[in-house]
């Protein structure tokens, strides 16, 4: 097991590092530089001298290495869209929003998808199945830039009931984390229903209901704490997926998150903003999937026997 | 080129969403004589009503650094922290700020001295004096500073021998021969290379702010970055910044000017989306609100809607080289004459006007006249039947059977990628020619522009100052800007004469003349001037908006 | 002890396709098609999903406008007889423009499921049955790409390749085969350990015969469920790159773009979001009813 782990952890940080390289050099690729407009405000003398300013005069390659020099520091240089801010500490500052946003996000989608597949897998074949798979779905179908506003206008402006955008108290989270969760209810649906109808079958609830159980206790006791368990396991990726995808919500409901910094990072050239955020995200989703599987390994030993190498 | 370009404030602006703004001719009789927004005639404010107000403002503004500041949201927030030599009043004249009156000009027009107020304070309460701003301009110049406004403190003699220096030694001597010069606390200097006739009101840009040594050196390259590491000694003070979030100024008591600032507290909410905005300012979580052109459209008539026109126009660029069939007058003006710009402010851009010229209206020809209103109408009106047959004999001209496929560029946010759109379909439908759309991230737009990588472009620029000279001296042959090759010997020598003539009235009359050839070949095509929709609740008393630099003035503003 | 006489045994007679005892894969089918008839959401989404291909083909030949001619005059009108959709800010009819819309969304999402399919098939498949180092250099491949943002690779890819369908396609595909291949991989290897394929293998039988008779068989349900998701992800994620403003080149317009222009001024022209939105939400909901109804119906663990 030991060794497993690290291993995992010898290639976690080769694929960091190769995906800061090919960002590096992908970036570059990209036409223009960071200063857009500076450049026409300036004499070409002048805008010369601003670039190697920043070092951007230099070969790509040594640029290259500096940077993994002060990466391995942990320092990913000062972001060109606001000049004297390094990268990390914007991230520090926008994280926070964008995890928190994903994380009460995540609690209406669990709340409400698994409610709705395990309602689902009960009524299995049934009008009941159809209606609630039908809900789940419902929520994937239509583009979140399309519901966020029309709860901002309805729900924050007709009716008043929430307000209509930003980020001052408890009551201006649930709107985005109810916009934002509803791509993911469709996701836990579905596993969920797979799973209790799987469990449904097994050995062990025949017996509960030849003994006599009463279905109630069948469902509550037996399948759901059983079915959750697989379910459980993906919630890691999820969780990456809405904690990184805020991007919509987050302009909508004026959220100040991470999620349109990366837009903005890449559409103005802001290079260091750009490796930083990659890294970043890369680095949050190969941890969180390593933890899933050694967890995965740990609930279900046949996991790890099988296919892994 | 002695003059640099500057780029508007306005253009980082429309990154931030449909900005790009709208109205119908009917209702901008009075703008070119008016070119301020100013929200609501004057009023004394009430004692009841509570001095705070609540804004939406669409970008979190990068440092707010003296030196560094390059965007409008910069200019608007140190604006309201800071204040210069002079301030901009709302009708757009320079009024003494921290100087005590208006500058004393040597006959040359090449030496101004300043005799600042008595008593000026820093927020902190340390005194504030003329070697503030000598420390200012030698800090802005230093290319260790990576001051991207710099050219413009490079007017002032020596500045720009600081900013190609090679060496930290070099830097050093050249800032001690610079021409500025604190003669005593009071009393400041300042020696420019050549004459700058609108010199006295572009000290009240924010380049030509004083900053406070002891407190910007330590901080470095992270000066004004949080709230506590910005100072100023304007009419607020930057209670707290949350990035990406909000700003809170609250009043600055030791501000020379306190007893006439009203407000006490200003919050401005970071909203990036405008109908997020405009919900939010319904449901009274807001008191301003920029709005887009089909917002505006359908606010139209609202007593709390105001118009702000700007110095910026939008117009189109022919690459001659790439595409040497726009080497031909006749194409151009074809392609120019084939557009209907009622047409495209009606149906893209409502609250903007279509363009009568190339310098927008409300901006001064440098003789204190309205440029416009001197110059009139100098555009190739919309002909769709004239367009086709100048077309046909440009393209006998130069040999061809028909224009060779050609695409245009232009910015893939805000109205950008719609403005292509509108023009592919004019020139299609109009002139019969087939033009490829591409809209780019506006970094690879500028870059591919400089680069002379296009076959039109559409772009936009906007005035910093108030003069023509900002528009009309990058159409000079080999200009970095004239990135369309055009070329006019007679247009080249109405410019340079008016660079180095002190006569004001030969000046203007030269830029006047200069606009008409730039035009009459359509060299370029302007397409409209812009102008921005803003909703101001009524409570809001003399918010001005002026039509350049920072996007509003708070200093004067009042509560109902 | 009594021997045993010799002429008991005799050889057996030789047979070159030992390995020929499977049942006939028809059967599977049959009881898949069986199944999902059964299952009504899935067949209504299969109906919508029909009917809405023959209209876009169709509607846009019909009608007497085309999707960029502009009537600057007749801008912003509301549904009537002569349009019924309405029409966009530049005049332009709606009806004709979202159904434009709907081939190029649909466009869109086939080829970058074809893509995914080929790649991520075959990137999967190798993996899996060649095994050993192959299959370690390709996973740490995999998770690198993986482990990329897409949205960083997709704008990169459009800002370099010039905006447009091409771009969009190939901008998906670079990273949207990651799963069907880690799908793929992982059900191949599950099956290559199995007793099937171990005794084909035992009696001699050639890898593409294992390959064609015994794998491709058993993974090709899962493939068509993940093709039928990939569609809809594919639509959706360029509707997204709609909305960010990099993506199809106008005046074409994808449903995405469309929906992106509309929901700017859905307080004042509600038709301009309403009708694509209904449509390509129609078209979500029907691929992915579609693609549970499958799973359901193809998986055999649901086969009681």
């Amino acid at each position: 097991m030991l060794k497993y782990v690290l291993q995992r952890i010898i290639y976690m940080i080769i694929t960091l590092w190769v995906i800061v390289t090919a960002t590096f050099f992908l970036m570059k690729l990209l036409p223009g530089n960071p200063f857009g407009d500076a450049q026409m405000k300036m004499s070409p003398e002048n805008f010369a001298i601003l670039k190697a300013q920043y070092g951007l005069d230099k070969p790509e390659w040594q640029q290259y290495f500096i940077y993994m020099g002060n990466v391995l520091q942990g320092n990913f240089g000062v972001s060109y869209q606001f000049p004297g801010r390094s990268v990390v500490s914007v991230i520090q500052n926008n994280f926070k929003a964008s995890l928190e946003l994903g994380l009460e996000s995540l609690i209406f989608s669990i709340a409400i998808g698994l409610g709705l597949g395990a309602y689902a897998a009960l009524k299995h074949n049934k009008v009941g199945d159809y209606t609630a798979m039908f809900i789940a779905i419902v929520g994937i179908s239509i583009p979140s830039f399309v519901i966020s506003p029309l709860l901002s206008l309805y729900i924050g402006v007709k009716l008043g009931w929430l307000p209509a955008g930003l980020w001052d108290g408890p009551l201006h989270r649930i709107m985005p984390a109810f916009a934002l969760a509803l791509g993911t209810i469709a996701i836990l649906a579905r596993m969920m229903r797979a799973s209790m109808l799987e469990v449904s079958s097994l050995d062990y609830i025949k017996t509960a209901k030849s003994k006599g159980l009463s279905s109630r206790a069948i469902v509550l006791r037996h399948m759901i704490r059983n079915a959750i368990l697989p379910v459980v396991t993906i919630l890691g990726p999820i969780a990456v997926n809405v904690i990184t995808g805020t991007l919509v919500v987050e302009t909508v409901f004026a959220v100040p998150g991470l999620g349109s910094q990366f837009v903005t990072a890449i559409t103005s050239n802001d290079y260091t903003m750009i490796t930083g955020l990659t890294i970043f995200y890369a680095a949050i989703l190969v941890i969180v999937v390593f933890l899933t599987d050694i967890a995965y390994g740990l609930i279900d030993p046949r996991i790890r026997l099988a296919g892994r190498r | 080129m002695k003059f640099k370009k500057i780029l508007s404030t306005a253009m980082a602006v429309t990154l931030a969403g449909s900005l790009l703004a709208a109205c119908s001719s009917n209702n901008n009789s009075n703008k070119g004589s008016e070119p301020t927004g100013s929200a609501q005639a004057s009023a004394p404010a009430s004692s009841g009503a509570k001095q705070e107000l609540v804004m939406n403002y669409r970008a979190e503004p990068p440092a707010l650094d003296v030196s560094i500041a390059e965007t409008s949201a910069a200019f608007t927030v140190l604006g309201a922290v800071s204040e210069g030599l002079y301030r901009l009043n709302k009708d757009m004249q320079p009024e003494p700020g921290l100087a005590s009156a208006l500058p004393e000009i040597s006959a040359d027009g090449l030496t101004y001295t300043i005799k600042l107020r008595d008593g000026l304070q820093w927020s902190d309460g340390s005194p504030l004096t003329a070697k503030d701003f000598v420390y200012s301009f030698r800090r802005t110049l230093d290319p260790a500073t990576k001051a991207t406004y710099a050219f413009i403190v490079a007017w002032v003699k020596g500045g720009e021998d600081v900013m190609a220096a090679k060496s930290a030694d070099d830097v050093k001597a050249a800032q001690e021969k610079l021409g500025v010069e604190a003669k005593d606390d009071t009393t400041l200097v300042i020696t420019l290379e050549r004459p700058v006739p609108f010199f006295t009101s572009l000290l009240s840009f924010l380049t030509f702010y004083p900053q406070k040594e002891d407190f910007v050196g330590p901080l470095g390259e992270k000066g004004g970055t949080d709230a506590d590491k910005v100072i100023g000694a304007g009419p607020f003070l930057l209670k707290s910044w949350d990035h990406d979030q909000k700003l809170v100024l609250e009043k600055n008591d030791k501000y020379w000017d306190a007893a006439n600032v009203k407000l006490t507290k200003v919050t401005l909410n970071i909203v990036k989306d405008n109908s997020t905005g405009l919900n939010l300012y319904d449901s009274g979580a807001s008191d301003f609100q920029v709005l887009s052109g089909e917002q505006y459209m359908n606010l139209k008539g609202n007593p709390e809607l105001v118009l702000k026109p700007e110095l910026v126009t939008g117009y189109l660029n022919f690459q001659e080289t790439k595409v040497p069939a726009f080497k031909n007058q006749k194409i151009r003006q074809a392609f120019s004459m084939a557009i209907d710009r009622q047409g495209l402010v009606d149906t893209i851009l409502q609250g903007s006007v279509p363009s009568t010229g190339f310098v927008p209206l409300g901006n001064l020809d440098g003789d204190s006249q309205e440029f416009r209103a001197v110059a009139g109408d100098a555009q190739v009106a919309f002909d769709p039947a004239k367009a086709k047959e100048l077309l046909a004999e440009g393209l006998k001209d130069e040999g061809l059977t028909q224009m060779p496929k050609v695409s245009i560029m232009g910015d893939d946010h805000s109205t950008g990628p719609k403005v292509l759109e509108f023009l592919v379909g004019q020139w299609e439908q109009n002139l019969g020619v087939k033009v490829v759309a591409s809209p780019m991230p506006h970094a690879s737009r500028v870059d591919n522009e400089l680069k002379k990588n296009y076959d039109i472009v559409s772009s936009l620029w906007g005035a910093d100052y108030n003069d023509p000279m900002t528009w009309l001296d990058m159409y000079l042959t080999g200009s970095s800007l004239n990135t369309q090759d055009w070329s006019n010997a007679k247009y080249d020598e109405l410019i340079k004469e008016a660079q180095t003539t002190t006569d004001a009235k030969k000046r203007a009359a030269n830029l006047v003349e200069a606009e008409k050839v730039l035009l009459e070949e359509a060299a370029i095509s302007p397409l409209y001037f812009r102008s921005i929709p803003v909703m101001v609740k009524s409570k809001v008393q003399d918010l001005i908006q002026p039509p350049y630099g920072p996007e509003f003035e708070l200093k004067w503003t009042s509560i109902k | 002890m009594e021997p045993i006489a010799k002429d008991k045994f005799k050889p057996v007679e030789k047979t070159t396709n030992a390995d020929v005892i499977v049942r006939p894969s028809q059967t599977y089918w049959q009881d898949a098609w069986r199944r999902l008839k059964k299952n009504k959401l899935a067949m209504a989404g299969l109906v919508v999903l029909i009917v809405l291909t023959v209209v876009a083909i169709v509607a846009p030949m019909f009608s007497s406008y085309d999707y960029k001619t502009q009537f600057l005059k007749d801008g912003n009108l509301k549904p009537s007889a002569a349009h019924f959709f309405g029409t966009d800010q530049f005049g332009r009819d709606l009806w004709v423009r979202v159904w434009w819309g709907v081939r190029i969304s649909l466009f869109i999402g086939i080829m970058a499921a074809s893509i995914d399919l080929v790649v991520g098939v075959l990137y999967g498949g190798i993996s899996a049955y060649v095994g050993g180092r192959v299959d370690t250099i390709m996973q740490r491949i995999l998770e690198i790409v993986y482990a990329i943002p897409l949205l960083l690779l997709a704008i990169l890819f459009i800002v370099f390749m010039g905006p447009g369908i091409t771009s969009i396609i190939i901008a998906y595909a670079i990273s949207g085969w990651v799963t069907m291949a880690r799908l793929v991989r992982g059900q191949v290897l599950l099956l290559k350990e199995q007793e099937f394929v171990l005794a084909a293998r035992t009696l001699g039988a050639k890898p593409w015969r294992i390959i064609a008779q015994h794998l491709i068989p058993n993974v090709i349900g899962l493939i068509i469920v993940q093709i039928t998701f990939a569609v809809p992800t594919a639509i959706f994620f360029e509707s997204f790159l709609s909305f960010i403003g990099v993506g199809i080149r106008p005046p074409m317009a994808s449903l995405g773009k469309l929906i992106s222009e509309g929901a700017g001024v859905m307080r004042y022209q509600p038709h301009l979001l309403m009708f694509p939105t209904i449509i390509f939400s129609l078209i979500l909901l029907s691929f992915n009813l579609l693609g549970d109804g499958l799973r359901d119906a193809l998986d055999p663990k649901m086969r009681k």
